[in-house]
């Protein structure tokens, strides 16, 4: 059986010079993969790319054998889900409204979309806090409202653009320790600053600098202070 | 909570119920539909049904765009008024008015230059994260004088029965049954769509990023919806003028009842929009009775400090 993602030489940029070239990898469900990297080095050009937002100027990339940019947005959303950085929510919504626009891409019936948000509630914890506004709950919860809507899509793979940001360190962890649960179920692939929450949380690192990945491996190597060092210019 | 819309769409149709009686048997004179005499008939019939049900379906109809506009790009201050969509659409249709043209060319024209409008003052405001506010405000209000003043020139420079008070400050004194007939029909495929569109609107709300990738195709709906806004305020114009903020009031309102969801937000803004805009007629053609004020200063009286107050709120003055 082929990879569940199969990245092939992928370039991609905004119209101008490719922002990442010669991209690189490959990744299996079950994996949780941290996207690093100083600012401006092409990590959100690259989740734009997998998430179809950005096209690719050259190379490929496969799901379970499939191109992706063959697939329409509706399909794609099937099978990726996107969990960006935690920004002001729109006031008016309740969290479980939130959470049922996961169930946007799949045409399954009002029966088993009321069964996928209510489990995901239910796993996030979020159930006593279904009729809430989104604007009246803290980052933490709106966090976790954002991997409900995630795990609702029902997609094999999770995108996450520097899911913990803005959380304190109490929030951080607990998103990281959510995300290591799905772990199993899923391939998940996150941008993420906290070196710390990596080396403890994540399987294995891409390291990237200038739109190029300049490590790829297990947590060891790829954060080890040579790579640091060369990567950051800082002196470990 | 879905108890609570359900009590607010039955307040909003007895309201609707209650204005349309209203409208319908109070004016200059006093009529009811089972008099005797053949003129009262004749006005209740051929002049104030079908003035109350064209200032109904009007006022359904801007509050529905101004409500898709709002979610389209995710601006609050956002109206067809305020962007120059109306504008637009009045120019279209007195400029088609003045060649002579028939009834569905000048709707026609009307709305293509309401879409002009509305795409020329979205791409101003656009960038590479997403619409300014502030310039699609400005350049909104900078568009809408453009073509407003274009809109008095070609009213003066034609022998249009239409003044240019009927233009600027709209009035339902031509409403006929032809005028009720293709403005309901508009009305119903314009918010038709708008309410199909509905949950794919709510997810565009989130931004562009977070709606691909819950699987919306975001050029394709967003300009369906910005066609249907500029559809349901060009029919508006063209059949009654510009009416200025009703399209800004009404969707805040029901906003605060029922919350945002576009799914509840939009029928409940038709119908709360039809009531406003039949009490805004009713008091335009009683308050200084028999002389008629224009509609649009009524809603122009209501809605400005709303507008004002919202910017404040907006803009954490």
């Amino acid at each position: 059986m082929s990879e569940l993602l199969k990245i092939e030489k992928l370039c991609a940029g905004y119209g101008g010079p490719d922002v990442i070239n010669d991209v690189t990898m490959r990744a299996e469900k079950g994996e949780f993969i941290a996207l690093m990297g100083p600012n401006g080095s092409g990590k959100t050009t690259f989740l734009r790319a997998l998430l179809g937002i950005l096209k690719a100027t050259s190379g490929s990339i496969l799901m379970s054998g499939e191109r992706l940019d063959k697939v329409n947005p509706k399909e794609r959303a099937k099978r990726i889900s996107f969990i960006p950085q935690v920004s002001s929510p729109v006031p008016g919504f309740s969290v479980e409204e939130i959470v049922a626009m996961g169930r946007n891409p799949h045409d399954t019936g009002p029966t088993k979309d009321r069964a996928a948000v209510e489990s995901s509630l239910d796993r996030l914890n979020l159930t006593a806090l279904k009729d809430a506004d989104i604007s009246r709950i803290s980052g933490g919860e709106y966090q976790r409202v954002l991997i409900a809507r995630a795990l609702a899509q029902g997609t094999d793979i999770m995108l996450l653009d520097e899911p913990t940001a803005h959380l304190d360190i109490k929030y951080r962890v607990a998103t990281m320790r959510i995300l290591g649960s799905l772990r199993s179920e899923k391939l998940i692939i996150g941008v993420f600053h906290d070196i710390g929450l990596v080396k403890e949380f994540a399987d294995r690192v891409v390291m990237m600098k200038n739109g190029r990945v300049i490590a790829y491996g297990n947590v060891e190597e790829t954060l080890s202070d040579k790579v640091l060092n060369n990567v950051f210019d800082i002196i470990f | 909570m879905r108890h609570k819309s359900l009590y607010v769409y039955i307040w909003l149709i007895l309201l609707l119920a209650a204005v349309l009686a209203a409208g319908s048997l109070v004016g200059v004179v006093i009529v009811s539909p089972f008099d005797a005499t053949k003129t009262s008939e004749l006005i209740f019939w051929e002049i104030r049904l079908p003035r109350v049900l064209l200032a109904a379906i009007v006022g359904a109809m801007l509050s529905v765009s101004g409500a898709v506009l709002q979610g389209v790009l995710r601006n609050s201050l956002s109206d067809p008024y305020i962007l120059g969509v109306s504008a637009g659409g009045a120019l279209g249709a007195a400029v088609s008015m003045s060649f002579g043209l028939p009834l569905y060319a000048v709707c026609s024209l009307s709305f293509l230059a309401a879409l002009a409008a509305v795409i020329l003052v979205y791409s101003f405001s656009r960038s590479s994260s997403g619409v300014r506010p502030e310039v699609l405000v400005l350049a909104g209000v900078a568009l809408s004088s453009l073509l407003g003043a274009a809109l008095v020139a070609v009213i003066l420079s034609s022998d249009s029965i239409q003044s240019v008070y009927f233009w600027l400050f709209g009035s339902f004194a031509f409403a006929s049954p032809v005028f009720v007939k293709i403005a309901a029909v508009t009305a119903a495929i314009g918010i038709s769509v708008a309410v199909f569109l509905s949950k794919q609107l709510n997810i565009l709300l989130l931004g562009e990023e977070e709606a691909i990738s819950l699987g919306v195709n975001v050029k394709f709906v967003r300009m369906m919806l910005l066609f249907v806004a500029s559809l349901l305020s060009a029919a508006s114009v063209a059949m009654c003028g510009i009416i200025g903020f009703v399209g800004l009031i009404v969707p805040h309102a029901v906003r605060l009842i029922i919350g945002a969801n576009n799914i509840l937000l939009i029928p409940a803004s038709g119908l709360l929009g039809a009531s406003f805009m039949v009490t805004a007629d009713l008091l335009s053609r009683t308050l200084i009775s028999p002389a008629e004020l224009p509609v649009g200063i009524i809603t122009a009286f209501i809605g400005a400090p709303f507008f004002i107050w919202l910017l404040r709120r907006k803009t954490n003055v």
